[in-house]
């Protein structure tokens, strides 16, 4: 039973109705659902809007995981503090594929430069290493098993015109080691012996342990899908 | 007397109602899908999935006191941005971040370290130590002038089961006398004794003995 005031006076509310002075106005219309096309969609003023999308993804157990590109994605951030099992220091990586399904992992594919911080306390070893390899570093630092590997950073998922060959990110990791006190790297990467041009959207990404240990449980890592 | 459709289709709209599995729902009730989770959400592929929630916390004004912010139930990663206004006179400033697991108290104790870069002038370097909050501001050597924000941000983690809560900062500390800005980053560590649980609160505290200029502010997003 809807039991609308007798004597309303000028923007009262009942429920979700407002008295405009005449009459009792009704809920402004909702829009429909959003379009299904990969992008995460918002409210904003009553009208869907593109929202970054988070995603949260379990790795305990797994050694990798491969996740898909959302379709248009131009970038990806991530955020993470991971723990491994077993004894063997490892770190953590990933690799991409252009086709959704082949990862490219070429010896010299990957290149990366960095600054590492540590050997001792009270030193800075700051390096620029500038070697190539079959991953992209998201860590760097030797990490003692019962700790977390702490990183962040962003990777650009499209190349934007022809004359580039090559898909960059930037990382900042850290974790810890008794033996060394303290390591933390800001580094940078990219991709080299791809075809320059058009195609070269990344589509899935394989996120890894590269030493081959597992992720111990309750792991999970933050990706976040930038349109 | 209301006069519902005879043959609704999933998602159809009368009036201030929508047909939702097989029910005639109040259109607020769209909205209450997104919010009856404690963390955002938005729509993707027709299906709700997790999204930010974003909070502000207002430092501007808090005079060597504290700023509490409760978190959503679950909490397990908090990330911030920050901007903290140097205080016209003060010397010195001390800002820094602790955590609830209850909601009410905030440890003090020593139960907070951090190791990592501090890029002084002339020297860098690791430094180890054992703070009652994990610390913004507090950078040794280095002299602040008026008027002058130090913008930080970070995140942290709560560790999972043996693994202590563990976090990133990164501040930019502002040293004019010898014009060099600098990158601080750090990496902390809880005490042991916060593993492997949610955060129930943040608690942003000036330890100063001054008053924190306008627009100093932290925003905060809340992950489960």
């Amino acid at each position: 039973m809807l039991d609308f005031p007798a004597s309303p006076a000028l923007n009262d509310t009942y429920r979700d109705w407002k008295y405009d002075g005449e009459k009792w106005a009704g809920p402004a219309a909702i829009p429909g659902d959003p379009p299904s096309d990969d992008k995460a969609y918002g409210l904003r003023d009553g009208k869907w809007v593109p929202v970054i999308w988070r995603q949260r993804i379990d790795m305990s157990g797994l050694n990798s995981k491969d996740v898909p590109v959302p379709a248009g994605a131009k970038l990806m951030r991530w955020m993470f503090g991971l723990q491994q099992v077993g004894s063997t220091n490892d770190l953590i990586m990933f690799r991409i594929s252009l086709d959704g399904t082949t990862f490219i992992s070429g010896a010299t594919n990957y290149g990366v430069g960095a600054y590492l911080h540590g050997i001792s306390p009270n030193t800075y070893v700051k390096q620029i290493p500038s070697y190539t390899g079959s991953g992209m570093y998201m860590t760097w630092t030797h990490n003692a098993p019962t700790q977390q590997q702490l990183s962040r950073g962003f990777l650009l998922l499209t190349v934007p015109n022809s004359a580039l060959k090559c898909f960059i990110s930037k990382f900042t990791s850290e974790s810890y080691n008794a033996s060394y006190t303290g390591l933390l790297t800001i580094g940078h990467n990219w991709t080299n012996g791809l075809t320059a041009g058009s195609g070269n959207d990344i589509k899935a990404i394989r996120i890894y342990l590269v030493n081959g240990s597992l992720f111990a449980a309750n792991q999970w890592l933050t990706l976040e899908w930038i349109v | 007397m209301i006069d519902f459709p005879d043959a609704p289709a999933e998602n159809d709209v009368f009036q201030k109602w929508v047909y939702r599995q097989s029910v005639w729902r109040t259109l607020s009730y769209l909205k209450d899908e997104a919010v009856v989770a404690p963390y955002g959400k938005a729509k993707r592929n027709g299906a709700w999935v997790e999204a930010a929630t974003k909070l502000i916390m207002e430092m501007a004004g808090v005079a060597s006191g504290t700023k509490d912010q409760a978190l959503p139930t679950g909490t397990r990663q908090v990330r911030y941005a920050a901007s903290f206004g140097w205080p016209t006179g003060a010397a010195s400033m001390d800002i820094s971040i602790r955590v609830s697991l209850d909601g009410t108290v905030y440890s003090a104790a020593q139960g907070y370290q951090y190791w990592g870069l501090y890029n002084t002038s002339a020297t860098a370097g690791v430094n180890v130590a054992a703070t009652n909050g994990f610390n913004f501001t507090t950078v040794p050597g280095h002299s602040y002038p008026d008027n002058w924000f130090v913008p930080a941000e970070g995140f942290h983690i709560c560790g999972p089961d043996n693994v202590a809560m563990q976090g990133m900062e990164v501040s930019w500390p502002i040293n004019t006398s010898s014009q060099y800005c600098r990158s601080d980053l750090r990496f902390n560590l809880i005490s042991p004794v916060y593993t492997g649980v949610a955060i129930k609160g943040l608690r942003f505290r000036n330890s100063g003995a001054y008053v924190l200029r306008e627009c100093s502010f932290a925003a905060v997003e809340v992950m489960g």
